[in-house]
């Protein structure tokens, strides 16, 4: 499953002082289904509209950095990795008329070069499939059995005999968007006298460029675990191949190498990394846990909210009376049954002794006599309701950073440099082991 | 699941005359194209395999279209050390007069990349085609001329010629194009100013050997002909390697399917000339005081040579 991401002016115009706007559509468009599946409407204003020509955009003002993380459940993440391309990438297109018989590919919109989104999970897949081989032929199979696999890329049915489900991939990508074109020559020797043939021209993307793209890994299942092993493992897997083997078409015969620059990383109820060069110790300083409890279920109110310190005082109350405590009440109120239907205790005797039953029945509802494992079950509530509140204090406001369209995203953890993926891979995978 | 690093090889190249892999302009060197050292390596190391027998390891390698067989190896060139040389050169030599335009010149990686599962014995043979014509021949294009000769850095493979050496079979039989005859030599000579035109006069001097009445065909077919044959014979340009001054020069034939409908007879006739000639004490005169022909290093086989014996020279050549 990939998605490619568009962008289209919206029919709305605003004029603002002596600028000219546009408000700009930005559309997801799975890419498999041919369908948008998402619509969310930017504003954008351009300054001064007339500084560019015909049908070019300023296409980093509302393309995937600024695209709100809204909507993506806990514990999933988002990665940013930035490269150099080293040589001239080959993306061809389908126009029909074109200067050259081999254009590079174009997005429709800004006309801007890109390698897009459905390559990069195709190339990625490979690369997942050269690092974790297994003696299977086709990716289906290979994603039947290796479960990282099919839960990053899903399942699609391929027409065979052999049924299977149909399942959406974890995994999203962006596309990867340059700037700059290069014209390349290929010229074949005949084998008759060796002399070139008709030499076939090509356009490519530059090299020399830096370009990025976006993962999003979307967890259905808050396991923050999983998300770590199957990210850190694609994160491996691309980062050992992608720089031998290349990008693109003829990456075999050199064209498409890229050298990794950065990598970033948001997780929504993710560890934060503070000094991201310490990885050399193994160890992650200041690992805040904010997994979702097991039993927080139990705690929630009908309104989602984790319930209130008077349900909860209700709750352990409760749980005093229906233990063994029930049972010394019964007793008790037998006896002072018992002693009111005593016609032979004088009256003033009998009213001490009612009186001291019922003092005796109270201590008893307060769990003040010998019971222990009571005292122990209370404390364990106790416990786990502080543990529901926290989180749902920490997810109410993750929730709300990511509400806010932020235009600089924090991240989890970020490195620099040419190793950067292999250090984010390792730091994802350390967590991995350690969560 | 862990990790498995593929199979690899990484060998660093320093230019000793500049090279040319083409660009958008005829004779313009704009930028290194990966696709020009590729198609110099496929036929390099195509042709010396057939020469060994191994007639299927074109297809095994490099693929083939139609039979959806995909290359094997998967080549990554790091040309951040690659520089280019604007100036324009005009060289005179003999009788001609050849024009250069941009060149490239510097130091360049490749790391080669096992893709696809191979057998061990193709795999040693690639690589020994890299260093035998790293050692012996040229790199790109316009190699006739002067240009490819790079030298190799130390790097880490070590050849297994004995393993390669099981797989060849007893004989073999020429089949179209390949390296079935091939001379491969070091020429000395004292230390030269015009590094392009000590190569140039020479290969000139090699081109008047075959000026006889019923030769011109044979002659364009051998050294070539602009827009009739490529040549078979490249002559590099004079360069200093290991302290000592040579000039590199390397035939192999046949080298296209049209020398082969025509010339296939006067291979070895060809070949021997052109051997003697270069084995000749040089006269001289104002020109050819600059060349000497002592230490004259050869290699060579032909088409009566087994596979055996031609990796054996092979070996000695890597070796010496």
């Amino acid at each position: 499953m990939s998605f490619d991401w568009l962008a289209d002016e919206d029919s709305r115009t605003l004029v603002k002082n002596t600028s000219r706007s546009e408000t700009i559509k930005l559309i997801a468009l799975n890419t498999n289904t041919e369908k948008e599946t998402r619509n969310k409407t930017l504003g954008v204003f351009l300054a001064n509209k007339t500084e560019y020509s015909l049908g070019w955009r300023n296409a980093k003002d509302f393309l995937l950095d600024n695209y709100p993380f809204a909507g993506m459940p806990p514990c999933s993440a988002r990665l940013k990795l930035e490269f150099e391309l080293l040589s001239p990438l080959l993306t061809k297109d389908d126009i029909p008329y074109y200067l050259f018989d081999n254009p590079v590919r174009r997005d429709h919109v800004f006309h801007k070069p890109y390698l897009s989104a459905a390559s990069l999970l195709g190339l990625s897949m490979d690369a997942f499939r050269r690092a974790y081989p297994k003696e299977i032929d086709s990716n289906n199979d290979y994603k039947q059995q290796t479960e990282q696999a099919e839960r990053l890329f899903g399942n699609a049915p391929d027409g065979s005999s052999s049924k299977i489900e149909a399942s959406q991939g974890r995994l999203r990508l962006s596309p990867a968007w340059f700037d700059r074109v290069a014209v390349l020559t290929m010229n074949k020797r005949k084998s008759e006298n060796g002399t070139g043939s008709n030499p076939v021209q090509f356009e490519a993307i530059a090299k020399g460029q830096t370009s990025h793209f976006i993962a999003d890994y979307f967890d259905p299942d808050n396991n923050l675990q999983q998300t770590m092993e199957d990210l850190g493992l694609w994160l491996q897997a691309i980062t050992e191949y992608w720089p031998i083997l290349g990008l693109g078409a003829k990456r075999h015969a050199g064209y498409g190498r890229i050298k990794p620059r950065s990598a970033s990383l948001e997780g929504i109820s993710w560890p934060v990394f503070s000094k991201a060069q310490n990885l050399s110790d193994n160890t992650i300083n200041s690992r805040q846990q904010f997994c979702k409890p097991d039993f927080y279920e139990d705690y929630l109110a009908d309104s989602g909210q984790v319930i209130k310190r008077g349900e909860l005082n209700q709750r352990i109350e409760k749980l005093k009376n229906s233990q063994g405590n029930k049972q010394q009440v019964a007793e008790l109120k037998q006896k002072m049954a018992a002693v009111k239907q005593d016609k032979a205790i004088p009256p003033q005797e009998k009213k001490q002794q009612i009186t001291e039953i019922k003092k005796q029945i109270q201590q008893v509802k307060k769990g003040k006599g010998n019971d222990t494992e009571i005292n122990e079950k209370i404390k364990k509530i106790e416990q786990e309701w502080q543990a529901c509140q926290s989180y749902y204090k920490q997810a109410t406001n993750a929730k709300k950073s990511v509400d806010s369209q932020m235009t600089q995203s924090s991240y989890n953890a970020e490195f620099k440099g040419e190793n950067a993926w292999q250090k984010m891979a390792q730091w994802i995978l350390e967590g991995a082991k350690n969560d | 699941m862990e990790l498995k690093k593929p199979k690899q090889e990484t060998y660093t190249f320093t230019s000793l005359t500049p090279f040319h892999t083409g660009g958008t302009r005829s004779g313009v060197s704009d930028a290194f194209h990966p696709s020009g050292f590729l198609g110099s390596l496929r036929y390099f190391s195509t042709g010396l395999a057939k020469a060994l027998g191994l007639i299927d390891f074109e297809t095994k390698i490099w693929g083939k279209t139609g039979q959806s067989q995909s290359k094997a190896v998967s080549l990554s060139w790091d040309d951040s050390e690659v520089k280019t040389i604007e100036k324009d050169l005009k060289v005179s030599a003999g009788k001609g007069k050849w024009f250069f335009s941009s060149r490239l010149e510097g130091r360049l990686t490749l790391t080669l990349t096992q893709v696809h599962p191979l057998e061990e014995h193709y795999w040693q043979l690639l690589n020994i085609a890299i260093l035998f014509q790293s050692r012996y021949a040229t790199w790109g294009a316009k190699d006739q001329f002067g240009l490819g000769v790079l030298q190799l850095e130390p790097h880490k493979f070590k050849p297994d010629f004995d393993l390669l050496k099981q797989m060849l079979p007893a004989n073999r039989e020429a089949q179209g194009i390949g390296f079935y005859t091939a001379l491969f030599a070091h020429i000395p000579i004292v230390e030269t100013i015009d590094k392009y035109k000590a190569g140039l006069y020479y290969k000139s001097r090699l081109r008047n050997l075959f000026r006889e009445d019923n030769e011109t065909s044979l002659r364009h077919a051998i050294f070539g002909s602009l827009g009739e044959s490529a040549s078979a014979i490249q002559v590099s340009a004079a360069y200093q390697q290991a302290g000592q001054n040579e000039i590199r020069l390397w035939i192999t034939l046949p080298h296209t399917n049209n020398f082969n409908n025509h010339f296939a007879n006067r291979v070895n006739d060809v070949v021997n000339r052109i051997k003697r000639e270069i084995s000749k004490p040089l006269r001289a005169d104002e020109i050819t005081t600059d060349f000497l022909n002592h230490e004259l290093k050869i290699i060579d086989w032909n088409q009566q040579d087994t596979p055996a014996s031609i990796l054996n020279k092979i070996k000695q050549g890597l070796q010496a």
